[in-house]
């Protein structure tokens, strides 16, 4: 009885800041529960209140998940080389059983990576089916652990509405670049 | 060596040739926008009159549903836009195409599309795979002319083309096509159903002859039926026809043949550059296409089949372009006449060359016997064995009132031949008999044989008095 | 606060367990698409709804979870077909209590499997039920054809005509197709699009994926079905059944 509150619950968080109302198409209409990478309990939707650039990827990756990193961090320096505006950027890891938070912090640090405007979020099997369910990336997970996965970077505006989502290589980042520069930081 | 060195500069300039115009395609300026016009098979979407590459949006709604196979029997189509084979999509080389593929609700099954005019991954199938009561939009520029078949490319891809699930897209050379009179679309496609050829009711798919390339039914335009009767294409004595032949498949090649016509031009494979000019059979690969143009001279029902014959008359590969207007002898007589033709044995009625000089008879008594034998090989036929004749055909010669005792008259009969009325033991007959190119020594033996055999008589008649009275062959 | 009392209260309300489940052995079962080791891999026993869930028992789920009504649902679940053939928030098709339910999300199927304290089951469990120890294989891929052979008719069957296999499951193939937990996981894999492409390197890793008999249209048929959906996609006959652990 009690877990299927918890259930129910998760499922339908309700989001503790701005008054107006989640858009429909919002992402953070998502229960889902995550832990950043200093271990601390992260909901979806703290994350609301500027664009957030993101990827789903893994620790262990060695093909696609590197350039993704670097291309995000290319849209990063471009980004904050123009403009002051925030922008979150996070990486969603599919790995739910090795990419522990003191992972997660390790690879940061590996990859110079600041922390200022980066999150590195580990999350339970059924949080990281939904966030991929929700941002149409695909991916599997075999007996041995090998994750095979499509490759997205997504750009979800200040709400948490996805409006734009690289599926072609693109190491520079420019359509996404572009993208946020029509992007306004509150309420769009 | 210059010659060498000429032989390879020219083949370089051609393949210069061949990636500039791809390259030419992909930065020709792309002007306004149009709705597609498609069309439904026999018919295609009129020529492109534009000098320039614009946008092209074409809607395809997939639609799976129950239709007529053949006669009596129906299969659950899957299809582009309701009918097999999809519409007829025309375009020209340079055009942007932004194709939308919509999946009906209804349906229950996932589509995609892949067109061969497409340069890209799985020719748009791997950008277009829809769920039921949901849309893909792609656009492709089409880099190359030719006319190109689309199919529907999803796993199980043999299953979604054997049932229905194929089209042709024409993109036209920027010079354009020859004109032509009248211009038509075929599709072949192999159908597998489980229950034989001819048997009633919804047939089910069968994967096992799928498997096995045994289909039942080999069709054009989806059923059989489709090009026949109501349905024959048709123009006009001199008038030109384009056929745009597709193949579908999933399985067999088609050896498309206009029974009657012959191809002027194939533009084999569908290609736009390189034809082939006096075309009986085009081979048209499962996939692929061919054009043709002919002119018509002759009036008629030419029947359109896959040659690979029991296809055309046992499994329904079989069409028709019914043409009207003036006959013209000179081309075609059509019958002229109808004659007897009797060949028997030595005796033909014009004999050419020799022939082989029987023995002579000593006698009477040997004519008889040798008699037998010419009577066997050149009168029985008609005459019958015991020279009872046929009533109303072959007058009698058993106790026969025309033989009589007139020998001079059986001489002339047989060296002259006989036609018109002649009445014999009171019956009238009214034939032809040939003259016979027999020599004198067999004419005596079988007349002595006729005379000698079922009471005519008993006379004897000898190679002189034939010599005597022979007479030359009538007309 | 007042949110998660209701919540609790129609927890409470709820019929546990609305359909029955058959309880499947563990074993090993040669998925359709064979990964990299090419081993048959090993299902844990879990426990199946017989049935998939009917238009009934998701009256009684959005009845005590207002924000799965048709009016309520956020866009980000459920596109705007979803339940789309029932009249209103609370009425499915007259005099079809049986049917199974269609026009569902996968984000509504999970939702509801979760109030029962359950799961959608994962594609490896459902091929696993559906081989059926290989009992009767050829009679079911016929059934498939079958199926595949007729256009939608105007009317679902109702889930009381499906008959049972051998592991007490009814109606996996003939009613509806039917939402799994990793349903994308079939697009990851084979490409199935481009069979054998990686898809221009954008797959990381699961390259050398075939599937085990390419004669088996059927089974192809299900995973290309399977490809083609997005979670928040409903379509007129997709359906769906929870899965759940062995009780401890």
């Amino acid at each position: 009885m009690k877990h299927l509150v918890i259930f129910c619950a998760l499922l339908f968080a309700l989001p503790a800041l701005p008054e107006t109302p989640l858009p429909s198409d919002s992402l953070y209409h998502l229960g889902g529960h995550w832990t950043d990478q200093d271990g601390h309990d992260t909901p979806l939707n703290t994350l609301r209140g500027q664009p957030v650039v993101l990827a789903m990827a893994y620790t262990r990756c060695k093909e696609m998940c590197p350039l993704t990193v670097q291309s995000m961090q290319r849209i990063e320096a471009d980004w904050f080389r123009r403009s002051s505006m925030p922008v979150r950027f996070a990486f969603f890891s599919f790995d739910w059983v090795s990419d522990t938070p003191a992972r997660l912090k390790d690879y940061a640090v590996n990859h110079r990576i600041e922390l200022e405007h980066w999150g590195f979020y580990q999350g339970r099997e059924p949080a990281v089916r939904e966030l991929a369910a929700a941002l149409g990336i695909s991916f599997l997970r075999d007996e041995a652990g090998e994750i095979s996965h499509s490759y997205a970077i997504t750009l979800l505006d200040a709400d948490g509405v996805l409006i734009y989502q690289q599926t072609g290589l693109q190491p520079d980042g420019s359509d996404i670049l572009a993208k946020l520069a029509t992007v306004s930081s509150s309420g769009k | 060596m210059f010659k060498c060195l000429a032989v390879l500069a020219s083949l370089a300039l051609a393949g210069q040739a061949w990636s500039a115009t791809r390259d030419q395609n992909i930065a020709d300026p792309v002007e306004g926008v149009e709705n597609a016009v498609l069309a439904d098979a026999p018919l295609v979407p009129p020529p492109i009159t534009r000098k320039h590459a614009t946008k092209v949006v074409v809607h395809i709604e997939v639609k799976e549903q129950e239709g007529k196979l053949a006669d009596g029997v129906t299969y659950t189509f899957w299809t582009f836009g309701g009918k097999v084979p999809g519409k007829f999509i025309r375009v020209r080389e340079g055009d942007l195409v932004e194709l939308h593929l919509d999946n009906h609700p209804d349906n229950k099954m996932p589509h995609n599309i892949d067109l061969h005019a497409v340069i890209g991954p799985g020719g748009g199938a791997a950008s277009t795979l829809t769920a039921p009561g949901h849309s893909s939009v792609f656009s492709f520029k089409a880099l190359n002319p030719g006319l190109y078949v689309y199919h529907c490319a999803t796993a199980p891809v043999a299953m979604h083309v054997a049932n229905g699930m194929y089209g042709l897209i024409l993109v036209e050379p920027k010079e354009g096509l020859p004109k032509v009179d009248h211009e038509y679309y075929v599709m072949q496609g192999d159908f597998y159903t489980q229950g034989a050829n001819g048997e009633k009711g919804l047939q089910p798919f069968s994967m096992e002859k799928a498997i096995s390339e045994k289909p039942e039914y080999v069709v054009f335009n989806g059923a059989a039926g489709s090009l026949t009767g109501d349905n024959a294409l048709t123009a006009k004595v001199g008038e030109t026809v384009r056929l745009y032949v597709g193949n579908g498949g999933p399985n067999l090649t088609s050896s498309f043949h206009v029974i009657g016509e012959i191809f002027d031009t194939v533009w084999p494979e569908g290609n736009t550059k390189a034809t082939a000019k006096n075309v009986q059979t085009t081979m048209i690969p499962a996939g692929g296409s061919a054009f043709m143009d002919f002119k018509i001279n002759v009036p008629g029902t030419f029947i359109i089949v896959d040659h690979s014959l029991t296809r055309a008359f046992n499994r329904g590969a079989l069409g028709q372009l019914k043409v009207s207007g003036e006959e013209n002898k000179l081309v075609y007589s059509g019958k002229i006449s109808d004659e007897v033709y009797l060949p028997e044995g030595a005796g033909v009625r014009t004999a050419g060359g020799a022939a082989p000089v029987p023995p002579k008879a000593a006698d009477k008594a040997g004519r008889i016997k040798l008699g037998e034998e010419v009577f066997k090989s050149n009168c029985m036929a008609c005459h019958q064995e015991n020279g009872q004749g046929v009533p109303e055909a072959f007058p009698p010669l058993a106790k026969s009132d025309y033989l009589g005792s007139d020998k001079v008259k059986a001489i002339k009969t047989v060296t002259g031949g006989l036609q018109g009325k002649v009445t014999v033991n009171g019956q009238t007959f009214d034939g032809v008999m040939p003259a016979w190119s027999l020599s004198d020594e067999e004419i005596a033996e079988v007349l002595t044989y006729i005379y000698n055999n079922w009471g005519n008589g008993g006379a004897d008649v000898t190679s002189d008095e034939v010599k005597a009275h022979r007479v030359a062959p009538n007309d | 606060m007042i949110k998660e009392g209701l919540l609790l209260l129609s927890a409470a309300a709820l019929p546990c367990a609305a359909a029955d489940m058959a309880t499947l052995p563990g074993g090993n079962y040669s998925p359709f698409f064979v990964r990299k080791a090419a081993k048959p891999v090993a299902v844990a026993p879990f426990r199946l709804d017989t049935t998939p869930v009917t238009n009934e028992e998701f009256l009684n789920f959005v009845t005590t979870h207002p924000q799965w009504r048709k009016s309520a649902v956020p866009r980000i679940f459920a596109e705007p077909g979803y339940l789309a053939h029932w009249r209103d928030d609370l009425t499915p098709p007259g005099g079809r209590p049986h049917q199974p339910v269609t026009n569902i999300s996968w984000f509504a199927a999970g939702a509801y499997c979760a109030a029962q304290g359950k799961t959608l089951p994962s594609t490896d469990q459902w091929e696993y039920a559906l081989t059926d120890r290989g009992r009767d294989a050829g009679a079911v891929r016929k059934q498939i054809l079958a199926w595949y052979a007729v256009p939608n008719g105007a009317e679902l069957a109702s889930v009381d005509d499906a008959r049972p296999n051998g592991y007490g499951v009814a109606g996996l193939v003939g009613l509806v197709w039917e939402w799994t937990s990793d349903f994308s996981a079939a697009m990851a894999g084979p490409e199935l699009r481009n069979v054998g492409d990686k898809n221009g390197g954008l797959f990381c890793g699961g390259g050398s994926l075939g599937a085990k008999d390419a004669a088996d249209y059927a089974s192809f048929m299900r995973y290309s079905f399977r490809a083609s959906l997005k979670a928040s996609y409903v379509t007129a006959n997709l359906g769906f059944r929870c899965a759940s652990e062995l009780p401890r």
